[in-house]
């Protein structure tokens, strides 16, 4: 599904001088997988993931995303392939204020070109377990809920690949790791899944693990699942529902 | 562009969410209207009344009144009361002045008037039956008095409409007694209401009585606050008035540099002169309308500009679910072109009302200008559309990423 040739990105500061965060990276991730892109803070996993995610072109090498180069695409491709194939997942939400869960759910259907099924936004709420909560406005819900209304916006256009990008970094632990299983559950439905994390335990819950040191790939090697340890948590609860 | 359709709702949503905000746009695009068009409005009105005046006058009337020329230092003294302008001057401009169609002569003073148990002071004017017929000015009920009773020195009063409200109630004075300074007047007629004149002042509250009686039995001069001339044609006007001028002169035997104790005035003259004051206020007006169109289409722009940046992440958010740059342009540019649209309808509302209020307390005619309206209300929609499609763009042209990661 995705196919990373030689990619090299390199910012530019403010003076002109180069800051390579990307060195020479080349990956493949197969459809159905669930690999985490863990790395500490400044190694360049932000960078990776948003060129995995349509948002920013590599400097040089290719990227093909279900066979097509999408690297050399124009912002308003950019913009399609990400609102039909790509679903975002972000550290802080990035939920819309004053606004409803089912709302937001609805906002990627706004970019897609296709009518806005509130149904379907109502099913995946019910899905992240949240039916409940569909009407409340993003602020009277907890960070772990917020989570989840944002996971659900993310399926909203049913892309194949979900990006998230330190999902888990702004909850306390137990409530990450149901999200994690949520996610876990997510991929085992055919999803595939790309994470990024600073977090040896959250990187666990992938079958495959790319670890990156200074912008090149260090290893990349698969991993035995973790076992499911919070069955009886609030989250996995939810999830079975 | 059609799929822009369904960006509506959540937009609506939005501007609803977001009270404060949202009225603080809508108020600042109201005021810019209302402000243009009450102020247009406002000048309409007071340029309608100087037409109005022209219409009454006739553009062939002379004014000789009794009065100190201003313009010396020394006798600047213009409430003095000149008694220089007497009946052989008007006997002498009759004879000697070519084309005149009527005349009449004009004295004033103000006394006390007494009907029943009501009383008030007020200025009574004593003119030849003429006079009403230079002024344009009719009856609302009753006669005028004739030559025969001005000749006679008859005490007989037409009053104005002001008057016969404050003296008469709604009975008709026609036929009623009036004391003027105690001395009895019987009403002969009612004038039609005229409003106020351009100073405010208003002769709906004068009373008028035949010249003489007003000279010998009330008044008790020989001399005269003004004449007034109606020549055959306003090819007559320059010639009459240098000649009445040197006629004067030489009757007062004034000798070169004194000034003269009178002042001729064309209508025409007088009234252009307050046509091209009434202009230059309704230019001045029409800037400071323009200018408060200008600050509104500021202040959109402004709360447009503090929206754009508070919601970088939402941009960014946005965009990352897919949003294509134009997308993020009509987002925001609707946001505020709505407000805009509201503001502006609302103002145009409120400006009817305001100028509506002013008029009534100025006494000017109401004059709603809907070319001046319509041109106020797409000036304010596309300069605030304008405006607000600055930030827009600036919101559409966000790196998504940096946006992401906008605090
Ligand atoms: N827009 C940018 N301009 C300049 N340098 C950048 C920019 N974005 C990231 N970098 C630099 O690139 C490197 C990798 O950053 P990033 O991908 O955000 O790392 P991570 O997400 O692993 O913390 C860092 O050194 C960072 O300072
Ligand atoms: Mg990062």
């Amino acid at each position: 599904m995705i196919e990373l040739e030689h990619v090299v990105k390199t910012y530019q500061r403010e003076d002109g001088t180069p800051v390579p965060a990307l060195r020479d990276i080349t990956c493949r991730i197969g459809a159905g997988e669930f690999v985490t892109i863990r790395g500490s803070s400044g190694s360049g996993k932000s960078s990776l993931l948003n060129i995995l995610g349509c948002l920013d072109t590599p400097t040089s090498g290719a990227y093909r995303l279900g066979g097509e180069d999408v690297s050399r695409y124009t912002d308003q491709e950019r913009s399609a392939v990400r609102a039909r194939r790509i679903g975002f997942v972000f550290q802080a939400f990035n939920l819309l204020p004053r606004t409803t869960a089912v709302e937001n759910v609805e906002v990627p259907a706004l970019y897609s070109g296709g009518d806005v099924d509130r149904g379907k936004a109502l099913a995946l709420l019910k899905r992240v377990g949240l039916a409940e909560r569909s009407n409340h406005f993003v602020t009277e819900l907890s960070g772990g809920e917020q989570q989840r209304v944002a996971i659900a916006r993310a399926l909203m256009n049913s892309p194949p690949l979900l990006l998230a990008d330190e999902p888990t970094g702004n909850l306390d632990s137990a409530v990450g790791d149901s999200i994690m299983e949520l996610l876990t559950d997510l991929n085992r439905e055919g999803l595939t899944i790309v994470l990024v994390t600073h977090d040896e335990r959250v990187a666990s819950y992938a079958a495959r693990e790319l670890l990156i040191r200074d912008g090149v790939l260090a290893s990349d090697r698969a991993q035995p699942r973790r076992p499911s340890l919070h069955a009886a948590t609030e989250g996995a609860a939810h999830v079975v529902g | 562009m059609d799929h822009w359709r369904r960006l509506l709702p959540g937009i609506g949503r939005q501007l609803w969410r977001y009270k404060l905000r949202s009225g603080l746009a809508i108020v600042c695009a109201a005021l810019g209207v209302a402000g243009a068009t009450t102020a247009v409005n406002y000048a309409s009105g007071g340029r309608e009344q100087v037409l109005t005046q022209i219409r009454r006058l006739g553009s062939n009337v002379l004014t000789i009144s009794a009065e100190q020329s201003r313009g010396v230092a020394d006798r600047a003294r213009t409430g003095a009361i000149v008694t220089t302008l007497v009946p052989a001057d008007y006997a002498a401009i009759l004879r000697e002045t070519a084309g005149v169609v009527r005349s009449s002569a004009r004295v004033s003073g103000s006394l006390r008037l007494k009907a029943g148990y009501l009383s008030k002071v007020a200025p009574v004017v004593g003119v030849e039956p003429a006079w009403f017929g230079m002024k344009s000015w009719e009856l609302a009920e009753g006669s005028l008095y004739t030559g025969e009773d001005e000749k006679r020195s008859a005490r007989l009063a037409v009053i104005g409409a002001t008057v016969a409200r404050d003296l008469y109630g709604d009975d008709s004075p026609v036929g009623e007694r009036l004391f003027i300074n105690r001395v009895p007047f019987d009403v002969v007629g009612v004038l039609r209401e005229r409003g106020a004149g351009l100073d405010g002042s208003t002769e709906d509250g004068q009373v008028y009585v035949p010249l003489n009686t007003a000279m010998r039995r009330l008044l008790n001069v020989d001399y005269y606050g003004a004449i007034l001339l109606e020549l055959d044609g306003p090819p007559r006007m320059p010639a009459a008035t240098r000649d009445i001028t040197a006629l004067l002169r030489e009757r007062h035997r004034m000798t070169e540099h004194r000034p003269d104790d009178f002042r001729v005035l064309s209508q025409t003259d007088l009234i252009s002169a307050q046509l091209a004051s009434a202009d230059r206020l309704s230019f001045l007006v029409r800037w400071i309308g323009r200018s408060g169109l200008a600050v509104a289409g500021l202040g959109i722009l402004a709360i447009a500009w503090i929206t754009v940046r508070d919601r970088t992440r939402e941009i960014g958010t946005r965009r990352a679910l897919g949003a294509t740059a134009p997308d993020i342009f009509f987002q925001f540019a609707a946001e505020a072109g709505l407000l805009a649209v509201i503001g502006a309808l609302a103002g145009l509302a409120i400006g009817v009302v305001a100028s509506r209020i002013l008029a009534t307390q100025a006494g000017l005619p109401l004059v709603v200008d809907a070319g001046n309206a319509a041109v106020a209300l797409g000036l304010a929609i596309a300069l605030n559309l304008t405006f607000a499609s600055w930030p827009a763009v600036r919101a559409a042209r966000m790196d998504p990423i940096r946006a992401l990661r906008h605090e």
